[in-house]
C-alpha cells in the first residue's frame, strides 16, 4: 500500500502540503487531480523518491521511499516532461532504462510497433505526442509494481489514449498499482478505481471514485412562482443557480432522498442530471472559490 | 550498479575518443614544431606544456560534463527517480569520468611521446625513459583538479553558475596569496632563504591554484628531458604550502562531494546558487583583491573592476536589482580594496 501520513512540503515560503494523508491500495488505479499548482507533480515526485518531504511520512508497505533503493526498484516515474539526451533514439532510450530496470524488450518493441514510432530517428525530432508514446512504451515494458504517471494523457491522440488505457488496465490485472495525474478527468473516470483531490495544501478527498460520485448529485426543478430561493431548500447545497423559474442545484448526499424532499414542496418537475468525474471536480473546486464569480447565485 | 556503469561507459565512448583525438592533435603538433627547431638549431629543451595543459583542461571538462545532470530539473527527475541511490549514481558518473579522463590522456600522451622519440631517435639525445615518471606524476594533480572541479561545480544550481564557480574558486587562493604578499610587503616583512634570496621575489601565486603542480611538473621535465642537460626548479617554502593546501583541498573535495550529495535537494535545481563556495563569497573577494591591485594603476581599471563586480552580481541574482544587502557587502569590499591600495604606497 502507498501511504502518506501528515505529509508536509514547502518550497521556500510556498506551502505545497501541510499535513496530507493518502492511502492507495495495491493493485488499483488511482487518479490524482487538482487545480493548476495544487501539488500533483510534487506529490508524485515525493512518492517516486525524487524529493524528500519536509515532514510526515511517505511510504510503500511501511518502508520509506526517499533514496531507498530496495523500494524504488519497484517504482517507475514518468514525469510530465521526461528527460532524454539530444542524440538519444528509441534503442538508446530502451538501453538507458534497461540499465536500471528489468525491461521486457519484446514488450517494448511491441508498443513501439503499435504506436508506429521510427526507431532510428532521434527523439528530439519527435512530436510531443510521439515522445509521450515512447516513454509510455518504456513504462509498460518495465513491468514494475508501482507506476506513477504525471499528465499521462497530455499530447496523445484519441486512439493512443485508448491504447494507453488498455495498457493501464493490463498493468492493474497483473497486480500493479498505478497513480495517474491528469486534467483529462473523463479519461481517468474510465480506468480509475479511486482518486485523490488535492487542494489548498492538503488532500480534500481521497477514496473510491464510485463512492464519491454516489455522494454528489445535480438536480433541476422548477416551481410555478418566482419566489423560490436557496433558503427554501431543506438541505445544504454546494451550488444553487436559477435561470427564470428553472433551478439547478448540486449537493452532497443521497439524490433519492433529496428528490423526495423537493417533491414535498410541489415543484412543476424535478429531474436528476447525471454527473461525471469532471462535473464533480468542477463543483468541488469552484465551491472553494477557485476561478469563481462571487456575484450571487 | 554494474549494468548502469557499463551503460555510462558505452555512452561516453564517443566523447572519450573525441577528447583523445583533440589532445593528441594538440600534443603531436606541439612536438613536431619543436622537433623541427631542435633538428635545425640544436635546441635541447622539449616543452611538454601542451600535454600537461591538455591534461588539466580535460580534468576540468570531464567532471563538468558528467555532473551536468544535476543542473537540469528534467535530468534530476530522471536520475533521482531511478532505483539506485543518489550517491551510487554520482559514484558511477565520477568513475566513468575518471576512465574517460585517463584513457583519453593516455592515448594522447603516448602517441605524442612516441612521436618525439621517433623524430629525435637519430640524435640519441632524448632521455626516453623520462616519459614514464612524467606520465605517472601527472596523475595526482589531474585527479586533484578533477575532484576540486567536481565539488565546486556541484555547489551551483545552474550550469553557467557551476562554470563560474569553478573558475572563480579555482583562482581565488592564488589571488588571496598575492594579496597576503602585498600586506606583508606593506608591513616590511621579509623572508630570506639560506642564499639570502628574498622569497617574495620568486613567489608564484600559481602554486596556490590547482594548476600549480602541473606548472611545476611541466617546468621540471621540460628542462630535464635531454641527456647532459639538467635544469633546477626553484621551489620555495611558500610554494610547498600552496601545493600542499591544494592537495589537501582536493582530497577534502573528493570526500566532501559524497557527503554533500546526501543532503542535496532536487528542488534546488535551477534555483539561485547561494552556496558559500560561489558568488556569495567570490564576488566580494574578487572585488576586494582586484581593487587592491588595480586602484593605484589606473582609474579606468578601477571602474572596470566595479562594472565587472556588478555584472557578475546580476548573473548571480538573475536581475539588475541585486538587493541592497549584497550591494553593500560588495561595495564595502571594493572600497576597502581601493583604500588599502592607496595605503600600500603611503
Amino acid at each position: 500500500m502507498i501511504k502518506t501520513e501528515g505529509l508536509k512540503k514547502s518550497f521556500g515560503k510556498h506551502v505545497v502540503f501541510d499535513g496530507a494523508d493518502i492511502a492507495v491500495e495495491d493493485g488499483s488505479v488511482c487518479g490524482l487531480v487538482g487545480i493548476n499548482g495544487a501539488g500533483k507533480s510534487t506529490l508524485l515526485r515525493i512518492l517516486s523518491g525524487v524529493i524528500r518531504p519536509d515532514g510526515g511520512k511517505a511510504s510503500i508497505d511501511e518502508k520509506p521511499i526517499y533514496d531507498n533503493q530496495a523500494v524504488k526498484k519497484d517504482i517507475f516515474f514518468l514525469p510530465d516532461e521526461p528527460y532524454f539526451d539530444s542524440n538519444v533514439n528509441l534503442k538508446r532510450l530502451r538501453d538507458l532504462y534497461a540499465a536500471f530496470y528489468d525491461l521486457d524488450k519484446a514488450k517494448y518493441d511491441e508498443y513501439i510497433k503499435i504506436f508506429g514510432l521510427p526507431s532510428d530517428k532521434p527523439i528530439r525530432n519527435f512530436s510531443k505526442g510521439m515522445r509521450r508514446q515512447a516513454f509510455i512504451a518504456v513504462a509498460f515494458a518495465c513491468k514494475i509494481k508501482y507506476l506513477f504517471l504525471d499528465e499521462a494523457f497530455d499530447g496523445l491522440d484519441p486512439l493512443c489514449r485508448m491504447e494507453f488505457k488498455r495498457g493501464i488496465i493490463e498493468c492493474k490485472e497483473r497486480g500493479a498499482t498505478v497513480i495517474i495525474s491528469s486534467h483529462s478527468l473523463r479519461e481517468l473516470e474510465d480506468i480509475c478505481d479511486s482518486f485523490v483531490l488535492i487542494d489548498s495544501a492538503t488532500v480534500k478527498q481521497c477514496g473510491a471514485l464510485i463512492d464519491a460520485l454516489d455522494n454528489i448529485f445535480k438536480l433541476q426543478f422548477a416551481f410555478s412562482g418566482d419566489e423560490f430561493t436557496r433558503e427554501n431548500l431543506p438541505f445544504e447545497v454546494l451550488r444553487f443557480s436559477k435561470v427564470g423559474r428553472v433551478i439547478t442545484i448540486v449537493a452532497h448526499g443521497n439524490s433519492a432522498q433529496a428528490i423526495e424532499q423537493i417533491n414535498a414542496l410541489k415543484p412543476l418537475f424535478v429531474e436528476e442530471i447525471q454527473m461525471d468525474f469532471e462535473d464533480m471536480f468542477i463543483e468541488e473546486v469552484q465551491n472553494r472559490g477557485y476561478l469563481s464569480d462571487k456575484k450571487g447565485d | 550498479m554494474k549494468k548502469y556503469f557499463v551503460y555510462e561507459l558505452k555512452k561516453s565512448l564517443f566523447v572519450m575518443c573525441a577528447l583523445a583525438v583533440i589532445a593528441t592533435a594538440v600534443y603531436v603538433i606541439s612536438v613536431i614544431t619543436q622537433v623541427a627547431d631542435m633538428l635545425d638549431f640544436g635546441y635541447r629543451h622539449l616543452n611538454i606544456a601542451a600535454i600537461v595543459v591538455m591534461g588539466g583542461v580535460i580534468s576540468v571538462i570531464v567532471p563538468i560534463w558528467k555532473l551536468s545532470y544535476l543542473m537540469k530539473k528534467r535530468s534530476v527527475d530522471l536520475y533521482y527517480s531511478m532505483p539506485l541511490s543518489h550517491t551510487r549514481i554520482l559514484a558511477v558518473k565520477l568513475l566513468v569520468g575518471l576512465v574517460v579522463l585517463f584513457a583519453s590522456f593516455t592515448v594522447a600522451y603516448w602517441i605524442g611521446c612516441f612521436t618525439a622519440m621517433g623524430a629525435l631517435s637519430r640524435t640519441e639525445q632524448l632521455k626516453n625513459v623520462s616519459f614514464i615518471p612524467l606520465y605517472f606524476s601527472l596523475f595526482v594533480p589531474m585527479t586533484i583538479i578533477y575532484a576540486l572541479t567536481a565539488f565546486i561545480f556541484t555547489r551551483a544550481n545552474r550550469f553557467i553558475d557551476g562554470i563560474m564557480f569553478v573558475f572563480m574558486t579555482g583562482f581565488s587562493l592564488g589571488m588571496i596569496a598575492d594579496v597576503v604578499i602585498i600586506f606583508m610587503r606593506m608591513a616590511h616583512v621579509q623572508f630570506y632563504d639560506s642564499n639570502y634570496h628574498d622569497y617574495f621575489y620568486s613567489f608564484s601565486s600559481i602554486n596556490f591554484t590547482p594548476l600549480g603542480a602541473l606548472n611545476l611538473i611541466s617546468s621540471y621535465f621540460s628542462g630535464n628531458m635531454f641527456k647532459n642537460v639538467s635544469t633546477t626548479i626553484g621551489v620555495t617554502a611558500f610554494d610547498w604550502v600552496g601545493l600542499s593546501l591544494v592537495c589537501a583541498l582536493g582530497v577534502a573535495a573528493g570526500v566532501g562531494l559524497f557527503f554533500a550529495q546526501r543532503k542535496a535537494k532536487a528542488e534546488n535545481c535551477e534555483q539561485i546558487s547561494e552556496s558559500f563556495f560561489g558568488y556569495k563569497v567570490m564576488i566580494p573577494l574578487y572585488a576586494f583583491c582586484f581593487a587592491i591591485t588595480s586602484a593605484r594603476a589606473s582609474y579606468v581599471l578601477v571602474a572596470l573592476v566595479a562594472a565587472a563586480a556588478y555584472a557578475v552580481s546580476v548573473l548571480y541574482k538573475r536581475t539588475p536589482k541585486i538587493g541592497w544587502k549584497f550591494a553593500l557587502i560588495v561595495g564595502v569590499a571594493f572600497l576597502a580594496g581601493v583604500g588599502l591600495s592607496f595605503l600600500q604606497y603611503a
